[in-house]
C-alpha cells in the first residue's frame, strides 16, 4: 500500500511570531492548535490523533485535558529535531491510511527568549545531541553553528562553493520575509549586509543562522476521504519520506560529513508522489543556516554534489524566481519553529492563500526538515489533483445524499482541475515549444 | 578490536573558528579554532589548533597538553 494521498492538510496555524513573547511554550503550542484546528472546520474534541513536536511542551494528555479530547486514538513523539515537523506528516499519513484515526493533530510551541539556556547550553539537555555533550563540547563544540560549520568549510574547499552563495540564500529568505505581515525580519538586506555581518562560526556569519524566536505552528492531518467536509482546498500529501545520514549523532565521525539523511529519504518522496523536481513549484526548505539550503538542494537531486552553490546563484530562490523557496522568509527570516512554519506556509501557498507572497500557480511543493545532526524528513504537496476525483466520485454516485453546498463545491473544484490541466498543459506546451526552438 | 597508540599524526579533514561564545565555558576562549583531522591510523579527532591559517588536507601533528582539571588535544602543523 502506497501512503501516497491518503492524508491531506486540512488545516493550519500560527500565532504571532516574536522575540519576547509573554506566554509560555505550551500556550502558544495550543493557541497555534486552536487556529489549525479551527481553520479544519473541526471541533477541538474531534482531534483523534496528536503529534506534539519537541519534548518539553505538551504531551498527549495535555491535549485531551485542553481540548476535552473524548476519545484519543493515536499519539506519537518524534525526537529528531528540526526534522521532527516533516517526519510528523509521515508518522500521521500512517495512521491515517493504517485507520488508526482520522484527524491528526502536529503541534510546536516555543519561549527561548524566556528559556534560562540559550542554544549553546539547550541542546544538550536533549538526548540526541549526548556524543556531542560528551566527546565534542569540551573541547568548544557547543552548538548548531559550530557543529555544521565544518561541513560547510569542507563544501567550500572542495567545490567552490562562496560566501556570495551564501549570501544569495540569505537575501532570498529576506526579501520573501519583507511580503510576509508574520515575519520577524522587516528590514531588506544586500550582499554587502551579509558580508559585514558578524562572524559566528567561520565560514557562517550572523546572516547565514537562523533566528531565535518564540511562537507558535500547527497543521491538522486529515484522512483524506474527509477532505469534502472542508473549508479550504485540502492539500494531499503525496510523497513522504525520512532518512537518517551514517554516524546520526556524530557529523565528526561520519565518513562523508557534508551527507544528509535527506538524500536516503528524497528519492523515495519523489517516486511515491510520482513527480519530477520539474513539477516542483514551490519549495519551503529547512534553513537552518544557509548553507544548508544549498546542501539540501544537492541531497535532493534539484543538482549535482557540489553544485549547490551555482544551483542557487542565479535567484532562483526569489521572489518571482524558478522555483521560490521559503516563501513565508523562513526560519533566517520570518522565525523559528523548528520547520512547522515551513509546512503552513507550503499549505497555505498550495491554497492560493498565500497573500502577497503567493507564489503563481502552485499546484505542487516541496517541504524538507533538517534535524539536529542531519536527519531528514520530505514531503511533496500536491492542490485538488484528489480533489477533483473524490468530488466527481461523490457527486455522479446518484444514490448518494449529495448537499446541495457539497453539490456546488464539486462543481467548483471540477471546474478548478479543469482550469490546473489546461494551465498545465499550457505550461507544458510552452516548454516544449522553447526546447525545440533552443535547438 | 584492540587498543593502538595513536601517533597523533593526520590531515585536515575540516575546520571552523569559534567566535561567538554559545558556552558559559568558553567566554573568555574566543575566537578558538577547532580541527577535524583525519588520523593516520583511521579514526577521525577533533582537536584545538595552534597554528596560523589551514586548509583541508594540510599534514598536522597532534598531542595533548595537560592543564589543569584536565588535558586538551591540540594539533599543529607538522614541521618541514
Amino acid at each position: 500500500m502506497s501512503l501516497s494521498d491518503k492524508a491531506c492538510v486540512s488545516g493550519v496555524g500560527e500565532t504571532v511570531y516574536t522575540r519576547k513573547a509573554e506566554k509560555s511554550a505550551f500556550e502558544l503550542q495550543l493557541e497555534a492548535s486552536l487556529i489549525a484546528i479551527r481553520d479544519a472546520g473541526l471541533d477541538p474534541k474531534e482531534i483523534d490523533g496528536v503529534i506534539p513536536i519537541g519534548l518539553v511542551t505538551g504531551i498527549a494528555e495535555d491535549f485531551i485535558d485542553n481540548f476535552g479530547i473524548p476519545d484519543l486514538r493515536f499519539s506519537a513523539l518524534i525526537p529528531h529535531g528540526g526534522a521532527s515537523p516533516a517526519m510528523a506528516l509521515q508518522c500521521a499519513t500512517l495512521a491515517i491510511a493504517g485507520g488508526v484515526c482520522k484527524h491528526v493533530l502536529i503541534a510546536f510551541g516555543r519561549n527561548v527568549s524566556a528559556a534560562s539556556a540559550k542554544a549553546g547550553a539547550r541542546i544538550h539537555q536533549m538526548p540526541q545531541f549526548h556524543y556531542v555533550t560528551e566527546f565534542e563540547l569540551a573541547t568548544g563544540m557547543a552548538a548548531p553553528a559550530q557543529i555544521y560549520a565544518p561541513m560547510a568549510r569542507r563544501h567550500m574547499e572542495l567545490y567552490g562553493t562562496t560566501i556570495e552563495h551564501f549570501a544569495e540564500v540569505s537575501v532570498a529568505m529576506r526579501e520573501h520575509a519583507l511580503l510576509n505581515d508574520n515575519a520577524i525580519m522587516k528590514k531588506p538586506i544586500t550582499f554587502e549586509d551579509h558580508h559585514n555581518s558578524r562572524m559566528i562560526a567561520d565560514p557562517f556569519r550572523l546572516f547565514d543562522c537562523s533566528l531565535e524566536s518564540d511562537g507558535g505552528a500547527a497543521v491538522v492531518v486529515s484522512a483524506a476521504d474527509r477532505a469534502t467536509d472542508m473549508p479550504h482546498r485540502p492539500v494531499y500529501i503525496s510523497g513522504v519520506a525520512t532518512g537518517h545520514p551514517d554516524s546520526p549523532a556524530s557529523i565528526t565521525q561520519r565518513p562523508n560529513i557534508a551527507s544528509l539523511g535527506l538524500g536516503k529519504a528524497a528519492g523515495r518522496a519523489f517516486e511515491m508522489a510520482g513527480v519530477t523536481h520539474d513539477d516542483i513549484d514551490v519549495a519551503e526548505v529547512y534553513d537552518c543556516f544557509t548553507y544548508a539550503v544549498i546542501k539540501q538542494f544537492e541531497e535532493m537531486g534539484f543538482c549535482a554534489a557540489g553544485e549547490g552553490g551555482p544551483f542557487v546563484a542565479d535567484g532562483k530562490l526569489r521572489p518571482g524566481g524558478a522555483l521560490p523557496t521559503n516563501t513565508h522568509g523562513g526560519l533566517l527570516s520570518q522565525a523559528h519553529v523548528w520547520g512547522l512554519n515551513h509546512i503552513v506556509e507550503l499549505v497555505r501557498q498550495l491554497r492560493g492563500d498565500a497573500g502577497r507572497a503567493q507564489v503563481s500557480h502552485a499546484e505542487i511543493g516541496l517541504v524538507t526538515g533538517y534535524g539536529d545532526m542531519g536527519d531528514g524528513g520530505i514531503a511533496i504537496c500536491e492542490e485538488d489533483k484528489i480533489y477533483e476525483r473524490t468530488c466527481s466520485e461523490t457527486c455522479s454516485d446518484s444514490n448518494s445524499n449529495v448537499t446541495t453546498l457539497l453539490g456546488w463545491r464539486c462543481k467548483w473544484a471540477t471546474a478548478a482541475a479543469i482550469v490546473w490541466r489546461v494551465r498545465r498543459a499550457a505550461t507544458l506546451s510552452a516548454a516544449l515549444v522553447r526546447s525545440v526552438l533552443q535547438r | 578490536m584492540k587498543w593502538v597508540t595513536a601517533s597523533g599524526k593526520g590531515k585536515i579533514h575540516s575546520w571552523t573558528v569559534a567566535h561567538h561564545p554559545y558556552h558559559p565555558a568558553f567566554v573568555t576562549e574566543v575566537p578558538y579554532t577547532l580541527v577535524l583531522v583525519d588520523l593516520v591510523e583511521g579514526p577521525r579527532a577533533m582537536g584545538r589548533w595552534n597554528g596560523d591559517s589551514l586548509k583541508i588536507g594540510d599534514e598536522v601533528q597532534g598531542k595533548f597538553v595537560v592543564r589543569e582539571g584536565g588535558s586538551d588535544l591540540i594539533f599543529s602543523p607538522t614541521a618541514d
